[in-house]
């Protein structure tokens, strides 16, 4: 009964007095969430930049202006060029590797196959679990002496990893984790835009003989792609962002070899209490983010088919 | 006819791989959640003899039930108040129109842009200020507003066709009367989907709660399992896989009573 | 009960006034038609009358009381939508009693009206039903049993059978004219059918554009149409209308002469119904287009002049395309219009006109 409506193409009435009261409602109803906002989210950004151009003590309360200097230092200091590294290539090595995952069981689990939905159910499942809960298993999972990995290796008289302990493997222990993690999420939406895909379209392709991976690349990647690109900006930011598996994993370490971004903010605030650098840090992050959502959106506005 | 066969085999055996790969590591921990120590330290995969002592132990060690209570408040007041927000919100930016109302709703949706870290020193800093530390106030009401939820909300609003909110405009509805009789109704399975959403997102939060808490008082229990980590680190690890799966259970359950639901409304939100 | 004083309507970025100073008095248990082309700002009119719509200018009094700025729920009336505006999550009993529960009625008085309501439409044994579940005649019914109910001595209805087949909407016509007339309600009435205006209204407001074209009873409004609008609006098939043009001995229109002794020069527009047109023996020749057996008439469109012309005869009429015919056009049944302001001009004008 009644299709989604244009709110702009609705009656409007010249009632001054009806939007009067609008208004009135209005700004009543958005009284919690503008007052939330602003202290919650818009005031404290505008004093992140600020405490970026100062430093600050403990309380946060005296400070002192220092103008760029703590980007100054952050742009040469090793440490926080390792964090960068290490965010990148955890991102690197966590984005593509997610989605690729996510749409290969997101197509498995597309198929008309008997018992389809008992899968579906144990693919979406790591949606239910924490990273914290998530950490505290993998971390078992990676433990040197009785982790499972580590015994497999040891039956296949294969030499023992140290995953979380090696600088060289804790990136990517880390990695495998929060990817594990994150199947649940976008797996559930990639499955959805897969189910929303016109059937017709492959009917169609059939009747032309198209093959299995034919229709996959001319019919379902372009018509996910909306969704594709749903899940990659949302994979991006939360990679960006990912603190709680690294706190239980590996702490920041071993030697700074996970030390990402929100982690290094993190720990230069409240463990270091350098509130100046660490909000300078959460600028660039913030910037980062931005920017690369500016560059998706851009990016899908040409590539993106919408329907 | 062998084509579509082999095909399903091919099918059938990348899908059964998969999920024995994707679940083992939740699989193994309850498992070992029910092992004994001598099992654990023999690596087995299986309990030779079945034990509930590991989560005994994971009671003991701390106050469990406590984290589990703190979590479920903390978890139950933001998705009770961001339901209440988003749909105040949402039925304003669909129902509504004044002059501005727009450049509001951009202003709204823009703080999904904003990374919740580049907040997060000042806000520290100011429930700290406000006496909200280790309290239920500094966990929840910072966010009670969420740009995602009165998104999904007015999605789902603006499919309600206008003849029904002429006909109670005529039958003598208000705006609240309207939003809380026949829109809420309408529109039941969003609310369903975000009252999910929220509640499985607050109850995994990890940062916020790490900060705001260092007492037992308020603490949730995604940091009780990192208290549970720190001082099990070498031994008990039987008793810290029965804290994982414990804190995983809620939500577990969660996740697939409203499975369906979820999936729906979160694709709806992400194909517009 | 009702007066529109020059009622106008123009909406916020247009230029075109879509209801344009109509005036009209409505009397207290009349039903009252307001029929037109789509477009021709009926509905709009309507949602002014119930308060979604705000009135650019003039004045409207509901039961003597100045009502432009009155909230809808303040003006006491009832109204039955298009797509009924059924809310589905309620089941129909519960629909039919909204309004009631909203303004607070006792639930004995809500129960006993529910079920005279339901009674008077039939749907007693629906009633813990949800609206989903039931056919487009049956929802109407609901949104009919929830103006009953309300009691209000107004109603309004904005195009409520339009949406249903042919035989449903001759069914709904008569139950709702019965239960309107039974509960003696005010009842202002949308619809672009013709035959419902007829049919149903005590009287009829034809409009076009915006503007009033005529207000009279139906049958007062299909004898003496006040324009050409008008005539070719009401009536089915519509009248035919052609240019005829003055000639010596009368008006010349295709093939036709109309004798009248005129020194006339110049055109007019000259109508005449189809089911006026009599076959005759000793009339017109004319050539025949196509024709419609209908079973107990038939439809004979034929040629006049360059237009097609159609005649409405209670016979089964076997002729062909081509064939010839004789027709015999009653010069009393004539109507003639100006040929410029398309008004109606009266026989005694045109006796006048033509100096007779």
């Amino acid at each position: 009964m009644g299709l989604a409506r244009n709110i702009n193409q609705e009656p409007k009435s010249n009632k001054t007095s009806v939007r009067k009261s609008d208004l009135k409602v209005g700004l009543l109803f958005l009284a919690p969430s503008i007052l939330l906002f602003s202290v919650f989210l818009f005031y404290p950004l505008v004093r992140t930049v600020y405490y970026s151009f100062h430093i600050t003590d403990i309380t946060g309360e005296q400070s002192v202006f220092v103008g760029m200097e703590n980007y100054l230092f952050l742009f040469q200091d090793p440490v926080f060029y390792e964090s960068l590294k290490a965010t990148f290539l955890f991102v690197l090595y966590t984005v593509p590797t997610s989605i690729g995952v996510d749409l290969f069981l997101a197509l498995l689990s597309n198929e008309k196959l008997k018992g389809i939905g008992f899968f579906r159910v144990i693919f979406s499942s790591t949606m239910g679990i924490s990273a914290a809960a998530s950490a505290v298993i993998w971390l078992f999972l990676f433990h040197p002496s009785v982790g499972f990995f580590n015994n497999v290796l040891n039956s296949l008289n294969l030499p023992v990893v140290q995953w979380l302990i090696n600088p060289d493997w804790a990136l990517l222990s880390v990695s495998i984790t929060t990817i594990w993690m994150n199947l649940g999420f976008s797996f559930l939406i990639l499955l959805g835009g897969l189910q929303n895909i016109d059937q017709t379209l492959y009917e169609s392709a059939a009747i032309d003989g198209a093959g299995y991976f034919s229709r996959l690349w001319r019919i379902t990647l372009p018509s996910l792609s909306p969704t594709l690109f749903f899940i990659t900006t949302v994979t991006l930011i939360n990679a960006f962002q990912s603190f709680g598996q690294i706190d239980i994993l590996t702490g920041g370490g071993p030697n700074d070899a996970t030390n990402l971004l929100v982690y290094s903010i993190y720990k230069e605030a409240f463990v270091n209490y350098h509130f100046g650098t660490a909000s300078a840090q959460a600028i660039i992050l913030f910037v980062f983010i931005f920017i690369l959502t500016i560059l998706q959106f851009k990016f899908a506005e040409r590539k993106v088919h919408y329907q | 006819m062998k084509e579509i066969r082999s095909k399903k085999f091919i099918f059938y055996t990348l899908l059964i791989i998969s999920a024995l790969v994707i679940f083992f590591p939740i699989f193994y921990a309850i498992s070992v959640s029910f092992m004994s120590e001598g099992d654990v330290r023999a690596r087995k995969l299986w309990p030779s003899d079945f034990t509930f002592s590991n989560y005994g132990s994971a009671f003991e060690q701390m106050p469990l039930l406590h984290y589990l209570k703190n979590s479920f408040i903390v978890s139950s007041v933001v998705m009770i108040g961001q339901l209440i927000l988003s749909s105040l919100a949402a039925y304003t930016f669909a129902f509504l129109q004044f002059k501005g109302r727009n450049v509001l709703f951009f202003i709204f949706i823009s703080t999904m842009l904003i990374p919740w870290e580049a907040t997060m020193i000042p806000n520290f800093l100011m429930v700290q200020g406000l006496g909200w530390t280790n309290s239920y106030a500094g966990l929840t009401i910072p966010f009670f507003a969420t740009a995602f939820g009165i998104f999904l909300l007015r999605q789902h609003f603006l499919t309600v066709p206008y003849e029904l909110r002429e006909a109670s405009l005529i039958e003598g509805l208000g705006h609240f009367g309207f939003l809380t009789r026949v829109v809420v109704p309408y529109c039941k399975t969003s609310f369903i989907t975000l009252g999910v959403y929220s509640f499985l997102t607050t109850w995994n939060m990890y940062l916020w709660p790490l900060l705001v808490t260092s007492d037992d008082s308020a603490r949730t229990v995604q940091i009780g399992m990192k208290q549970l980590r720190s001082q099990e680190m070498a031994t008990d690890w039987g008793g810290v896989m029965a804290g994982a799966t414990i804190i995983v259970i809620p939500t577990l359950i969660l996740l697939f009573l409203g499975q369906k639901q979820l999936q729906q409304g979160l694709t709806k939100g992400a194909i517009k | 009960m009702i007066t529109l004083n020059e009622i106008s309507k123009v909406y916020a970025n247009s230029q075109k006034r879509a209801v344009n100073t109509v005036s009209a008095t409505i009397e207290k248990g009349e039903f009252f038609v307001l029929v037109g082309p789509s477009g021709c700002g009926k509905s709009t009119l309507l949602r002014m009358l119930a308060g979604l719509e705000d009135i650019t200018d003039g004045s409207m009094y509901i039961k003597g009381e100045y009502a432009n700025s009155l909230p809808p729920k303040d003006r006491h009336l009832a109204m039955v939508f298009q797509n009924y505006a059924l809310y589905p999550h309620l089941t129909v009993g519960e629909n039919i009693v909204f309004g009631l529960k909203v303004r607070k009625v006792k639930k004995d008085e809500r129960e006993k009206r529910l079920k005279e309501a339901a009674e008077m439409v039939g749907l007693t044994e629906y009633l813990k039903v949800k609206p989903g579940q039931l056919s487009g005649g049956q929802r109407q019914r609901v949104a009919l049993a929830r103006a009953i109910v309300s009691q209000t001595p107004i109603c309004l209805m904005d195009e409520p059978l339009s949406n249903l087949d042919a035989k449903l909407r001759g069914q709904m016509r008569i139950e709702i004219r019965e239960i309107q007339q039974r509960l003696g309600i005010t009842m202002i009435y949308v619809t672009h059918d013709q035959i419902e205006a007829m049919t149903m209204g005590d009287r009829i407001m034809v409009l076009n554009n915006g503007e009033v074209q005529q207000i009279g009873t139906p049958l007062g409004i299909y004898n003496e149409p006040e324009n050409e609008f008008v005539a070719s609006f009401i009536g089915s098939p519509s009248m035919n209308i052609g240019k005829g043009t003055f000639i010596d001995k009368g008006v010349e229109i295709g093939d036709f002469h109309i004798p009248f002794y005129s020194n006339k020069r110049g055109e007019v527009k000259v109508g005449i119904r189809p089911e006026h047109i009599q076959l005759d023996e000793n009339g017109q020749e004319v050539t025949i287009h196509s024709v419609e057996v209908l079973g107990y008439e038939s439809i004979i469109n034929f040629y006049m002049g360059e237009s097609v012309w159609k005649a409405k005869v209670s016979s089964q009429v076997m002729v062909g395309k081509g064939d010839k015919i004789k027709l015999a056009f009653p010069l009393d049944k004539l109507y003639y219009f100006n040929a410029e302001t398309s008004e109606r001009i009266l026989i005694q004008e045109m006796k006048e006109m033509v100096g007779v």
